[in-house]
């Protein structure tokens, strides 16, 4: 065929070529065929819910602590971050040890909720990993908790969980963590679709799912329907759009406007996700909230002050009305003051440089507390309100991602003191998908590192080193997704 | 970044062809002249949404848009429809849409909450978070109009009923909410489909108010407002 054949001209040549070549290098849903999202039957899904402890959460100061009489030398034990003997308690049914309450928290309100009451109540499916990890920089760690270090082509858990199951879903991948927590994975071919959809007011984030509910005065939904089809007349035909109809970003945004915005609309997302209590706000806003909201602003009746308290209720539904298979919240670094004191510390688990033992104490009790809550709501709900479905925690897995554990050691003698990032920990996993109950690894009592274990079997081995990329692939396994590069551990997962 | 080196073999070598030395010569084969009273290149053969009669457009092959983040945004609408700032968008009368509520999906940052960086590209919520924000200044501007008129609606008398489709009135208002949003005046197509607003879908009249948040609210949302 000629260049200049009527039926193909070079000009249409070009634009094929152009179009192929743009498509070669940047593809506008940035995703091969293969990895697009493909709808899952809602009872085969899965749901993950990821906390960030943000700032360094000591598995040594929760699940794996040493006690003083098991370091075997008195001296050696007055410098190493050792509880005494009685301090640490054995919730019952369960093979853990956990530090009980300390005596005085200086700064800090004493938490009302306890480690050792979350294990007493969670503890068959609560696993405990030890693992080292790759970075002491707080942004850097953060995302490789998620990325397992890059073990799956750079993709995060979410995006693999949204790549898994979120086809068909609106939301299929929700954040609202912060610094590396909400970092994407370094995949490119990794769709938009199963990129995270960043929240910023988990307590108001209704709102940004409804073009207009909640502005008083606000126009008929027939005059916003006219005014819209106007503008998307008006996109395809104006010299702007005409120059652009090829450009990637803006074909992206509008197939979204045109797609998704319907869908949350239709389904009456606002209302679902509303968490404000519409006896709070002026009726001229027309704030309606679900029923199952009502159930949620009892459980976490602080939601309004508590920005962790907000995140965890909107993580609940998100996931419970099927708009979201992957749901990310964390602390930030500021801290949480109420009437009975600070109980959420500033810099959150990094609070651990001033003030070691009371920080990890206080933050810990705050994470388990939110962490009680969400899987309390998780266990007495069915998944989509559909009973055929089964409860909502039969499905879940709730991993605490942390970035690193902090110092072993400590000023001899001392009960309060400051520690730095060391690369030595362990990760807190709780769902029934895991053989629950069990501490995967160990801790060497005359040094406090932990070290790992035999992924087929769940024994520890001394002198053996996980890291990120078991924490991943342990969770891949867990969730069935698609990891090629992570191994399984039967030792560890269930089925 | 994948590549596929077929296509862009192909387009090399389609490049290097047809080089009869015009400028225009990419334009159409033996280099067509633009039409003398557009400026633009001759009709396109694969067909224009705007209509057979258009002038044909030249698709921008390599345009790499960016996309108009939360400050810039903020300043533009403010700036379009002469509010302040802090007068655009509140949710419940007290968060801020821009600066708070919506920072993520209006492509904000703020180092205090952890959002350390602003997000690369828009987010699925971005679309629905825009129009919240203008639908919310339109009326902003609506509001004030009854204690202090401009000339942002060009006179229009929001209480009565609006004036007819292509009226002088009709046009006025558009015309000033194009040039306000877009730096440059309506075609004919936009002064007849956003005039049309005017009417209901019932083919009554419009109020005066309503018609002009319609047509601010078209040309706000719009992509060639939200990206440049």
């Amino acid at each position: 065929m000629s260049f200049n054949s009527p039926s193909l001209s070079r000009r249409t040549l070009l634009r094929m070529a152009s179009a192929a070549a743009a498509l070669g290098v940047f593809n506008p849903s940035g995703a091969r065929t293969e990895d697009a999202l493909r709808p899952v039957d809602p009872k085969d899904r899965k749901l993950l819910f990821i906390l960030g402890a943000w700032g360094g959460a000591s598995i040594i100061d929760s699940f794996m602590p040493v006690a003083e009489g098991e370091v075997g030398d008195f001296f050696a034990s007055l410098g190493l971050n050792v509880f005494p003997d009685a301090q640490l308690v054995r919730p019952a049914q369960t093979s853990f040890r956990v530090p009980g309450q300390l005596g005085a928290y200086g700064i800090f309100a004493k938490p009302s909720f306890t480690i050792e009451q979350f294990a007493t109540k969670h503890g068959r499916d609560i696993a405990v990993v030890a693992h080292d990890v790759s970075s002491v920089n707080h942004s850097v760690a953060q995302q490789r908790s998620l990325n397992g270090a890059g073990i799956n082509r750079g993709r995060t858990l979410m995006e693999a969980m949204a790549l898994r199951y979120g086809g068909g879903m609106v939301l299929p991948n929700c954040n609202m963590a912060s610094d590396g927590y909400v970092r994407h994975g370094a995949d490119p071919s990794v769709p938009v679709e199963a990129r995270h959809e960043l929240v910023t007011s988990p307590r108001l984030f209704a709102l940004g799912t409804h073009g207009s509910r909640g502005i008083p005065g606000a126009l008929s939904a027939a005059q916003i329907g006219a005014a819209r089809a106007a503008r998307d007349a008006l996109e395809q035909r104006s010299l702007f759009g005409r120059t652009f109809a090829d450009d990637a970003r803006r074909a992206r945004y509008l197939s979204n406007r045109a797609g998704v915005t319907a869908k949350l609309e239709e389904a009456s997302v606002v209302d679902k996700l509303m968490l404000v209590d519409p006896a709070s706000v002026d009726p001229r806003y027309g704030v309606r909230i679900d029923p199952l909201t009502e159930v949620v602003r009892k459980a976490l009746p602080d939601l309004d002050t508590d920005h962790q308290q907000a995140q965890v209720a909107l993580a609940f539904l998100l996931a419970h009305h099927g708009i979201s298979t992957s749901v990310t919240f964390g602390f930030t670094q500021d801290a949480f003051v109420t009437k009975a004191g600070v109980v959420g510390a500033p810099i959150a688990f990094d609070f651990s440089h001033n003030s070691h033992r009371q920080a990890q104490s206080v933050m810990w009790a705050r994470t388990l507390g939110l962490l009680d809550v969400l899987i309390d709501l998780l266990k007495t709900h069915d998944y989509m309100g559909d009973p055929a479905l089964g409860k909502m925690w039969d499905r879940s897995l709730v991993y605490v991602a942390t970035e690193f554990g902090r110092d072993k050691a400590r000023p001899a003698l001392s009960d309060s003191w400051g520690t730095g990032h060391d690369l030595n920990n362990g990760s807190l996993l709780i769902s029934p998908l895991l053989r629950g109950n069990a501490v995967y690894g160990g801790v060497d009592p005359r040094t406090c590192l932990t070290y790992g274990f035999d992924p087929d079997t769940g024994k520890p081995v001394p002198g053996t080193v996980m890291n990120e990329s078991d924490v991943y692939g342990i969770i891949a396994h867990a969730l069935d997704l698609d990891s090629p590069s992570t191994r399984r551990y039967p030792g560890v997962v269930r089925g | 970044m994948r590549t596929s080196s077929a296509p862009l073999t192909m387009l090399m070598l389609l490049c290097a062809c047809g080089s009869e030395g015009s400028p225009a010569g990419a334009f159409g084969p033996g280099g067509a002249q633009p039409d003398a009273a557009t400026g633009m290149p001759p009709g396109d053969p694969d067909g224009d949404p705007a209509g057979p009669g258009a002038p044909s457009i030249a698709r921008s092959t390599r345009s790499s848009l960016q996309w108009k983040r939360y400050a810039t945004f903020e300043a533009d609408v403010s700036a379009a429809l002469d509010l302040a700032p802090d007068a655009l968008c509140r949710e419940f009368g007290e968060e801020p849409c821009v600066r708070g509520v919506h920072l993520g999906p209006l492509g904000g940052h703020d180092v205090r909450t952890g959002l350390l960086e602003s997000p690369a590209e828009p987010l699925i919520t971005t679309p629905t978070v825009v129009e919240r924000v203008v639908l919310s200044a339109c009326l902003a501007r609506v509001d004030k109009e009854r204690s202090a008129p401009s000339q942002v609606f060009a006179g229009l008398d929001l209480a009565a009923p609006a004036p007819p489709p292509g009226s002088d009135a009709t046009n006025a208002l558009v015309t000033s909410l194009t040039r306000r949003f877009f730096a440059r005046d309506p075609s004919t197509d936009e002064l007849e489909h956003l005039g049309g607003l005017a009417r209901g879908a019932d083919a009554s009249a419009e109020a005066g108010a309503a018609f002009a948040l319609k047509v601010c609210l078209a040309l706000g949302s719009s992509s060639e407002f939200l990206f440049f």
